[in-house]
């Protein structure tokens, strides 16, 4: 195929740019057998216009519609089973953590009390706002244990829960096997 | 033709690009999308396969198995930059052409070739199909001949016609879909046409009247 036979079947379809068509349109002018080819090609091409646009019947495309929509029930079923997953999935790996957590919080307050009641005469260490605040155990005369050390603590709310703690501790009166020369000292949370 | 309005499809998706209606569908599982854009393409891919087949049940058969693809296939290969109905399009190409080749595959040319007529069994059979078609259809006399006569061109010829008919599709999308150049594509459609108006004037001098 020539380059005027490409170029008069792409004028006919109006695939051209505006400046190839004016120069196609001059040497058409200019040109008889050429004219009289785009015309028979456009005539032929008008042709096509008789061409019907058919339908296709109302069942067929029901039966398209009805794969459609079980397709979409596969896709919310596909869906559902997903996110059953997943919330398993998370759920699984809440609870192992929260487990871990546990075990580790657990492991944290032993060390915490360890590190709270340390044989006496030890210094211990508390962890506050990342600041290592040293406290001192000591016993007063009516054998009720105190701490020193607080006024390094930079935490006011701290500080004052732990004096509050340390307040409620009360000596052991009545303990069953004390004996009177004992030397250590007996503490118990409760009021009784 | 639209499908029936009365399936109540709100109004407001008449308004909605085609990528709209694709991503309602995909993203939500919206039938009302989906039949909307049925409503708008079904007659033009229905219309393409048939010039291409010539036969109502095949029509039926390979629409229905191009909207089955559509269907299932639009989450795993449709991309939503493309044109929804070039893809469509293209499975609907495809359905056809594996279709007309596995026909003639099972025509035996030259022993079916019939010395009175000049003509081989893929020949007659176009022809007896689109005549009986025609009959089904109601059409008049200068369509049944266009369509006998597209019938009646080369397969690559008639799909170029065909696809730049009823999709006005830029010949640059018609090459990619047909694996050829542009110039080769516009090539198609020119010698189509060319052999259309043989066909046309031929016609007119087998007519008793003509002079």
């Amino acid at each position: 195929m020539s380059k005027e036979d490409t170029n008069s079947i792409k004028y006919i379809l109006e695939e051209m740019d505006p400046a190839e068509e004016i120069e196609f349109e001059r040497r058409m002018s200019s040109n008889p057998d050429l004219r009289i080819e785009v015309e028979s090609i456009r005539r032929m091409k008008s042709k096509l216009n008789l061409l019907p646009e058919l339908s296709p019947p109302e069942d067929l495309t029901n039966s398209i519609m009805s794969i459609a929509a079980s397709q979409s029930k596969k896709k919310q079923g596909f869906r559902s089973g997903y996110f059953l997953s997943a919330a398993v999935v998370i759920l699984g790996l809440t609870t192992g953590s929260l487990i871990i957590y546990s075990i580790s919080d657990s492991s944290g307050t032993v060390s915490n009390a360890s590190a709270s009641f340390p044989s006496f005469g030890n210094e211990m260490t508390q962890q506050n706002d990342s600041r290592t605040v040293k406290l001192k155990p000591w016993v007063d005369r009516q054998d009720v244990l105190r701490l020193s050390g607080f006024e390094s603590a930079s935490n006011p709310i701290m500080i004052n829960e732990a004096g509050n703690s340390i307040n409620k501790l009360r000596p052991v009166g009545k303990y069953p096997n004390l004996q009177p020369f004992s030397r250590s000292v007996q503490l118990t949370g409760s009021n009784r | 033709m639209r499908l029936n309005k009365t399936k109540n499809i709100p109004d407001s998706y008449d308004q909605m690009k085609d990528r709209e209606l694709v991503h309602l569908y995909r993203e939500n599982e919206d039938q009302l999308a989906f039949k909307e854009l049925m409503n708008r393409h079904q007659a033009k891919v229905y219309s393409y396969i048939f010039s291409m087949v010539h036969n109502r049940e095949v029509t039926n058969d390979i629409f229905q198995e191009t909207f089955t693809k559509v269907i299932t296939k639009m989450d795993d290969t449709y991309n939503e930059q493309g044109k929804w109905i070039a893809w469509v399009m293209r499975i609907a190409h495809n359905a056809t052409i594996d279709h007309i080749r596995k026909q003639k595959r099972f025509v035996d040319v030259k022993g079916s070739y019939d010395d009175d007529s000049k003509t081989d069994f893929y020949d007659r059979l176009q022809d007896e199909d689109a005549v009986a078609q025609d009959e089904k259809l109601e059409l008049d006399e200068s369509t049944s001949e266009l369509l006998k006569h597209i019938s009646n061109l080369p397969e690559e010829q008639r799909t170029v016609v065909m696809l730049r008919h009823y999709y006005e599709m830029p010949f640059k999308e018609i090459a990619e879909m047909t694996d050829v150049s542009i110039n080769t594509a516009l090539g198609r459609m020119r010698y189509a046409l060319i052999n259309l108006r043989k066909m046309f004037d031929e016609e007119l001098e087998k007519e008793p009247n003509s002079v």
